[in-house]
């Protein structure tokens, strides 16, 4: 795929980065919160693909290290810590937190893998909780106060982008073939010579660099979080339905996903005044029946994510 | 042929995306509420159907030709507009900047719960609109030095002070113990009123602080049994409450007095005889003597929402009154200057005097009112109670 | 100290009780069918509301509205079933999951959302009590009494019925052989449907008594559909006994973390017995190896 045939995607990109970056003079703030959270939705999507895409597990927990992540940061700037040195903790933290989870849960498969991290949500939301010394309890945490969000969103877009670049390499890397080949039949895999419990492990740790990153993010734009809001349903669930509507296993399939979803929530939110949530409960009901396979696998976006040379992983996709 | 069409999808969604956040600015024609009401999301339960509440209140105000703005000339009409923020605090965040400067309101009234209100109240400091919070008494959100907020209520831990100033009066009971739900209301009104119990000479037995989600109390009864306090204070949201008050007369718990601090219509009828006897604290009571009632129920029957279903109405209401207040004694939509005469306030509303705090937490507070025969009699203070205390409460078998 | 320990652990059976019949039914569904069923939590819902509202509207008494509302609700369910589960019934297990979820889920807002609206009552509950029991300084509570011996009832009688009857023989070949299952003639969607329905009446019935006991409300379903998950996947998939087995551990292990380690333990406890349970043995307590 030499460049000069992919001349008008990296066109696409510079445009699209350029009203990235100009965004701020471009529209108003409330534009700027919602590319705010949905790049940190998208980041969530993206870095649970990896374990729930590439590696075959699904991870309904991951919203841990997010949370994990936040209260963190959030613990850390209240303690005077600068804002870098605060992201660099909570991802060590959240990191060495999915190490010493995965040896357990990766004893586990398919649905009892993913209801098992999805429990483990509730209980890391109880621990939290009744540490109320250190992080506030129910009560929640409050940070410095201030208006974050100018810098708070550019910071998102480039964990967002450095997501999506890291996931398009991995995929196309040695481990990313691994990860696959774990999915598609772990036995096998094995017998070929994959160390899967290491690379298991390795991809549950990776996955939870950008979540806890965003994590941290979040809460510094926010300046204050509760139990409820980072290890809830909302942001449990919403991250892993924006990766399966896209397209899981693959790198774009969350960016459709996300997009696709914070667009259609957007519109029904605020046109829609009642059964906004019945509509969307449809959307995701006739999703699941027609297009399980996600989004780009559609026989109207496969193509067009072909075209642009990042729709390798989209015939990776289970067969069997 | 197919890149063309691609570059052309992709900058007509990005122009979507920046026009879907653009709106056509006009001239004043209207009085322009912003708020937020959790509809869908776990705090449906407390303020669900609230959009009708304020547009009931609108057409009331507009039936009347509006509200006196001196600047105009005229009566202006009250338009609202009211947003769903799924109970969840980062949406609630992004509706309301959109309120402010998408919709370019005047005023935003806060969302339900202080969680929600901490982001919400952002978007007010940081564009400079008053924004007048009305659930949320945590104190931590008035501490943050913001100069653009104003609270209708007094905050959680004065939340049942008038309960123990007539416990203090009577001298009767001599113990407390505690139960608390472990989310931040319940807890922030147990935190004084442990204090306030102290202080009216009361011995804290024991205090509990369980899970909010918690739906089996036969460990803590048990504990409770063996402690026997003359007072089981039960500080929780309403399923909470049911779900102990249950299992306590299943385990013949007898103490000489319970009180659950929200024990509304909700609490009282899936609990029958055993809410019999039950104190909590109520804004408004149907009978009491207290103000010009006559706003409320105009207003809760036209929007066909029921008090003790939705306890928290009355408090829009008074909120209601204080965004006219302010209006009409500014005499402009100025955000600065209405914002100025919000926060020097003093109006009698519907529940009693309103004024604000340097911070900006309110003065507006509940009163002590006993479940007696099925109907809720205030019973402290004298000027305002419909029924009298009755304490011991008659014991289970 | 040992009145004190008996009372919480008969606490704890009765309310692991109620678990056992919750869970019963997604045992069924789960078991059977392999769908990861997030509406389960709302047929219990809706059958807590049609309970409350033979109650209060025909006073009718909570034990016959559980059974009153199974019929009602297997046909619901076989209509759920063959509307949104069948057609993705035969699609590899990945795949299968990614859409249960999707479906499922989507279902569960529609329903909540609907619920929310269109019900006027924010939180319900009866007020239907039995006096308690007094068995020598231990308090009783009759009305989880007699649910913990309707659940055993329930449960026998399944365990019966799945043994001798052509449908329940029909429902244990799709659980252990579906390949064979289809060779052998058995009608796989008429059998997975009125499994579904059965699963979801049992639901329903819980809910009826989750409506006498506790408090409803529209948006209770979800966190309750992955609580009865885990105690199925606790107890072992496709086996009935092992789900009420794990709800009464589950129960008694609440109990006494509430009373020794604080009441702001007890959620933890789930969740780690789930995972020690599973990390031991991985099919669940009374699962069999696949």
């Amino acid at each position: 795929m030499n460049w000069i045939q992919k001349k008008p995607f990296y066109f696409i990109v510079i445009l699209l980065l350029g009203v990235l970056a100009a965004l701020p003079w471009l529209a108003v703030s409330y534009t700027l919160t919602l590319v705010f959270f949905l790049s940190v939705y998208l980041t969530l999507a993206l870095s649970y693909d990896i374990v729930g895409g590439y590696l075959g597990y699904m991870n309904l927990g991951h919203s841990t290290s997010f949370g994990l992540g936040a209260y963190t940061t959030a613990i850390l700037l209240n303690h005077g810590f600068s804002l870098i040195l605060a992201l660099g903790l909570a991802i060590l933290l959240a990191a060495a937190f999915a190490a010493i989870v995965s040896y357990p849960l990766f004893r586990l498969r398919g649905a009892y893998f993913a209801l098992a991290t999805f429990g483990l949500i509730s209980l890391i939301e109880v621990v939290v909780t009744n540490l109320r010394d250190l992080t506030g309890g129910s009560g929640g945490i409050s940070t410095p106060p201030g208006n974050n969000l100018l810098p708070a969103y550019y910071l998102a877009i480039v964990v967002v982008l450095g997501t999506m670049v890291f996931s398009y390499y991995l995929a196309r890397s040695q481990f990313g073939l691994a990860l696959f080949s774990i999915r598609e039949d772990e036995e096998v895999s094995r017998s070929f010579g994959v160390p899967t419990s290491l690379y298991k492990c390795l991809a549950l740790v990776i996955s939870s660099v950008p979540a806890s990153l965003v994590g941290g993010v979040y809460v510094w734009n926010m300046t204050y979080i509760s139990p409820h809001s980072v290890f809830g349903l909302e942001i449990a669930l919403s991250p892993i339905v924006m990766a399966m509507l896209g397209g899981t296993g693959t790198m774009v399939g969350p960016v459709f996903g996300a997009i696709f979803i914070t667009l259609v929530q957007e519109f029904l939110w605020t046109k829609v005044p009642y059964f906004h949530l019945t509509m969307y409960g449809t959307v995701l009901v006739l999703l699941g029946l027609f297009m399980p396979g996600g989004l780009v696998r559609t026989q109207w976006v496969r193509p067009l994510v072909q075209r642009l040379g990042l729709g390798e992983e989209i015939e990776y996709f289970k067969k069997s | 042929m197919k890149k063309r069409l691609l570059v052309l999808v992709i900058c007509l969604s990005v122009t979507l995306l920046i026009g879907v956040s653009m709106t056509a600015i006009g001239a004043p024609k209207a009085i322009h509420i912003g708020a937020t009401v959790s509809q869908t999301g776990h705090f449906s339960s407390e303020i669900g159907p609230f959009k009708r509440l304020m547009n009931a209140w609108a057409d009331i105000v507009n039936e009347k030709g509006g509200i006196m703005v001196k600047e105009y000339n005229k009566r202006l009409p009250v338009k609202f507009t009211v947003y769903d923020d799924k109970s969840d605090q980062a949406t609630a965040k992004k509706y309301y900047e959109r309120l402010v400067t998408v919709d370019k309101v005047h005023l935003l009234l806060g969302p339900y719960s202080s969680p929600l209100t901490f982001g919400a109240s952002t978007a007010g400091e940081n564009h400079k609109v008053p924004f007048i919070a009305i659930c949320a008494n945590s104190p931590k959100i008035y501490t943050r030095g913001f100069k653009w907020i104003v609270a209708v209520i007094d905050i959680g831990p004065r939340y049942t002070y008038r309960y123990w100033e007539m416990i203090k009066d009577e001298g009767k009971a001599k113990s407390v113990s505690f139960v608390v739900e472990d989310t931040i209301h319940p807890l922030g009104v147990f935190k004084g009123s442990k204090k306030l119990s102290q202080e009216a000479g009361l011995k804290v037995l024991s205090s509990d602080v369980v899970p909010a989600k918690t739906r089996d109390f036969t460990p803590i009864i048990t504990k409770l049994k063996d402690k026997n306090p003359d007072i089981v204070y039960v500080s929780s949201n309403i399923p909470f409450a049911i779900n102990f008050m249950k299992q306590a007369r299943e385990m013949s718990l007898n103490p000489k007095e319970y009180h659950c601090i929200h024990h509304s219509g909700v609490f009282r009828d899936p609990l029958g005889s055993t809410a019999e006897c039950v104190v909590g604290q109520s804004y408004w009571v149907e009978g009491m003597k207290l103000g010009d009632t006559k706003l409320i129920t105009d207003v809760l029957k036209r929007a066909n929402i029921r008090e003790p279903m939705y306890p928290w109405s009355p408090a829009y209401v008074a909120a209601f009154q204080i965004v006219q207040a302010a209006i009409e004694k500014a005499g402009t939509l100025d955000n600065k200057v209405l914002m100025d005469n919000l926060k020097g306030l003093k109006l009698d509303t519907v529940l009693g005097k309103a004024y604000f705090h340097e911070t900006g937490y309110g003065s507006i507070n509940t009163y002590p009112s006993q479940i007696q025969n099925g109907r809720y009699k205030i019973i402290y203070p004298q000027e305002v109670a419909t029924g009298k205390h009755i304490y011991p409460r008659s014991a289970w078998k | 100290m040992l009145p004190d320990l008996i009372q919480l652990l008969v606490g704890g059976i009765l309310l692991g009780g109620i678990y056992g019949l919750a869970a019963f039914g997604l045992s069924i569904t789960f078991g059977v069918l392999n769908v990861l069923n997030l509406a389960h939590g709302e047929f219990l819902m809706l059958g807590a509301l049609m309970g409350y509202v033979l109650f209060t509207a025909l006073g009718l008494n909570p034990f016959i509205s559980a059974i009153a509302v199974i019929p009602i609700f297997i046909i619901a369910g076989i209509g759920f079933y063959l509307l949104l589960l069948k057609p993705i019934s035969e699609k590899p297990p990945h795949q299968l999951l990614v859409a249960s979820i999707l479906i499922t889920l989507g279902a569960s807002l529609v329903i909540e959302d609907l619920t929310a609206f269109f019900w006027e009552r924010p939180v319900t509950g009866i007020a239907y009590s039995l006096p308690s029991l007094d068995l020598a300084g231990v308090v009783v509570s009759s009305t989880r009494l007699l649910i913990l011996l309707f659940i055993f009832f329930l449960a026998f009688s399944l365990q019966l019925y799945l043994k001798k009857t052509y449908i329940g023989k029909s429902i244990r070949g799709i659980t252990q052989c579906l390949e064979g299952a289809k060779v052998v003639g058995i009608p796989i969607v008429l059998v997975s449907a009125l499994t579904f329905g059965l699963g979801v009446a049992l639901a329903a019935s819980a809910g009826v008594f989750y409506v006498t006991l506790f408090t409803v409300t529209p948006v209770m379903g979800i966190p309750l559909s992955v609580k009865y998950m885990c105690i199925v996947v606790l107890g072992g998939l496709g086996s009935l006994v092992g789900s009420v087995v794990g709800g009464l551990i589950l129960g008694v292990a609440e109990s006494l973390t509430a009373y020794y380690f604080g009441a702001e333990w007890s959620p933890t406890i789930a969740f780690i017995l789930l995972i020690l349970i599973l990390i031991v043995k991985p099919e669940g307590l009374f699962g069999t190896k696949e």
